[in-house]
């Protein structure tokens, strides 16, 4: 296992993101679209017996949990009947929409004998920091296609990830010298997403800035108050939380640790972990006004 | 098909991925430190007509204060009665307080009002103990510079008069140890309370007449910022 493990660590980052296939549908059926409102047109197929049409409706794929964008390649590969360019818009959870673009389209003969297009349209999210909730499709007219995937090839999915969900990631604290000395509990609920596979802690550290930092968070009790899966993932899944020490260790002190005790998630999964957490100051405190930011450090662990 | 076949073979073999470490977020963490006294009580001991200063201080270590309360009186009975003009009064304060690092603590006192031709004034102050023995410090100053440990004077042989306007009777920035903290003085609690024992003395001035006397000391610890 040690062996192994060494050698993922050389592997080239490019080279460990593998293209998963998030959806794909034959449109042979009325159970076998994104869009209830597409119709099943039989005689035109690139495979099968029957594809798709569309008319003037925009039609939506809904992704069944909400995906990083960051450094994700989204990519649609599906046989439309004749050439030709479709808006295809993915909708952020920010609001905004992420345009998708034609990255190859090559003619190939379906098996009903007419000529169809290969076409593969692609978003890359880059930088940006937000998750893709769904795929909104602006026909405009009669189009007929067949044989559709929808792939995601992120850092993120088949790798194990823990982090701020998009939008979420500053935590507020304020403390006065009474909610000190009264060791007031100040609860937050910090929104969180990853994937764990089974068995996997993250464990959570607040880095110690170290310039006038004399005062510190505790995690006095911990909760998961909310947790947001996929439908394929919700079978055994099982996840606990537990407050860590808040010694200061490596420049860093301990928050909390989530540890996946069930079975190991497709997709990303969100959580609301409920913190309660008094303040502490250290022996140097001086008396002063402070504000600084703890950096949360995740390290995820088998 | 047979593409998305490939695709799928490929995940699987990466499906194990190596431990991860990453930056995430930030708390913001922010508020208000601040020298903070959080109650004070005292207790009184007459030394007793006759006794003089020094057996009176020299007592302080070994005395036993009782009933300690915000406000505290004392009846010394008819000072005509005694060999002298003055009488010694021992007291001890109890502080719960927190003191950070860098800061000082103040006595302060005054006389808020007096019948008679009375002069009360201060002559001894020690620092008996106080702060948490696991965190920061239990004595006040510099930690083992300029420091006050157990039952060390703060104020020795000196004649410090209690005036009606409020002032510091003692210091920590310019009185023994002349240092503010090293860490901080954590005095919060019952056992970990700012302990300190003094000597007041009590003196009948030339303008005194034969009938009650009575003094009024407003007295109290100031946690200060430097």
């Amino acid at each position: 296992m040690f062996l192994f493990f060494a050698f993922l660590f050389v592997l080239p980052a490019s080279l460990m993101a593998m293209p998963v296939e998030l959806d794909s549908f034959s449109c042979e059926n009325s159970t076998d679209r994104f869009d209830s409102r597409l119709q099943i047109e039989y005689n035109f197929f690139y495979q099968g017996r029957a594809s798709c049409r569309s008319d003037r409706n925009i039609y939506f794929y809904n992704l069944s949990t909400p995906l990083s964008v960051t450094n994700s390649t989204f990519r649609i590969v599906f046989y439309k009947e004749n050439n030709g360019s479709l808006p295809i818009n993915g909708r952020l959870s920010s609001g905004l929409l992420a345009s998708f673009t034609r990255v190859s389209s090559q003619r190939v003969t379906g098996e009903d004998g007419r000529n169809w297009r290969e076409l593969v349209y692609e978003y890359n999210g880059g930088s940006t920091v937000d998750t893709l909730e769904r795929i909104e499709w602006d026909f405009n007219g009669t189009v007929r296609f067949d044989e559709i995937s929808f792939y995601i090839d992120s850092p993120f999915l088949g790798q194990r990830y823990f982090q701020f969900q998009s939008g979420h990631s500053d935590i507020d604290y304020n403390f006065g010298v009474e909610d000190f000395l009264n060791e007031t509990l100040l609860t937050k609920t910090y929104k969180m997403e990853g994937r764990l596979e089974s068995f996997d802690s993250a464990s959570n550290y607040a880095l110690d800035t170290g310039v006038n930092s004399f005062a510190y968070i505790n995690c006095e009790s911990v909760s998961i108050t909310n947790i947001e899966l996929a439908l394929v993932d919700q079978l055994g899944a099982s996840y606990e939380v537990e407050c860590l020490d808040s010694s200061l260790v490596d420049e860093q002190r301990g928050l909390f640790k989530i540890t996946n005790t069930g079975t190991t998630p497709q997709y990303s999964v969100k959580f609301d972990i409920s913190i309660n957490a008094t303040g502490k100051f250290t022996e140097d405190a001086t008396s002063t006004n402070f504000s600084f930011p703890l950096l949360i450090n995740t390290r995820i662990t088998p | 098909m047979k593409r998305l076949l490939t695709f799928i073979t490929c995940l699987v073999a990466g499906a194990v991925m190596a431990a991860d470490d990453q930056v995430t977020g930030t708390i913001t963490f922010s508020g208000v430190l601040a020298p903070k006294a959080i109650s004070i009580n005292f207790a009184l001991n007459d030394c007793g007509a006759g006794t003089d200063l020094a057996t009176c201080v020299s007592a302080l270590d070994t005395a036993t204060f009782s009933s300690h309360a915000q406000d505290v009186s004392l009846d010394l009975g008819n000072i005509a009665d005694g060999e002298t003009f003055s009488r010694f009064v021992q007291f001890e304060a109890k502080v719960k307080m927190i003191l950070f690092a860098n800061d000082y603590l103040q006595f302060i006192a005054a006389l808020t009002s007096s019948t008679n031709d009375i002069d009360v004034s201060l002559r001894q102050l020690n620092f008996v103990s106080g702060g948490r023995a696991a965190f920061g410090q239990t004595t006040l100053g510099a930690i083992g510079v300029a420091d006050l440990a157990e039952n060390e004077a703060m104020l020795d042989g000196t004649d410090v008069l209690i005036t009606n306007v409020s002032t510091a009777l003692w210091d920590q920035s310019t009185d023994n140890p002349g240092q503010p903290n090293d860490k901080v003085f954590f005095a919060v609690s019952n056992s970990e309370e700012l302990v300190v024992r003094g000597v007041l003395e009590v003196e009948f001035g030339e303008d005194a007449t034969s009938s009650a006397y009575n003094a009024v000391i407003t007295a109290g610890f100031i946690a200060k910022d430097n």
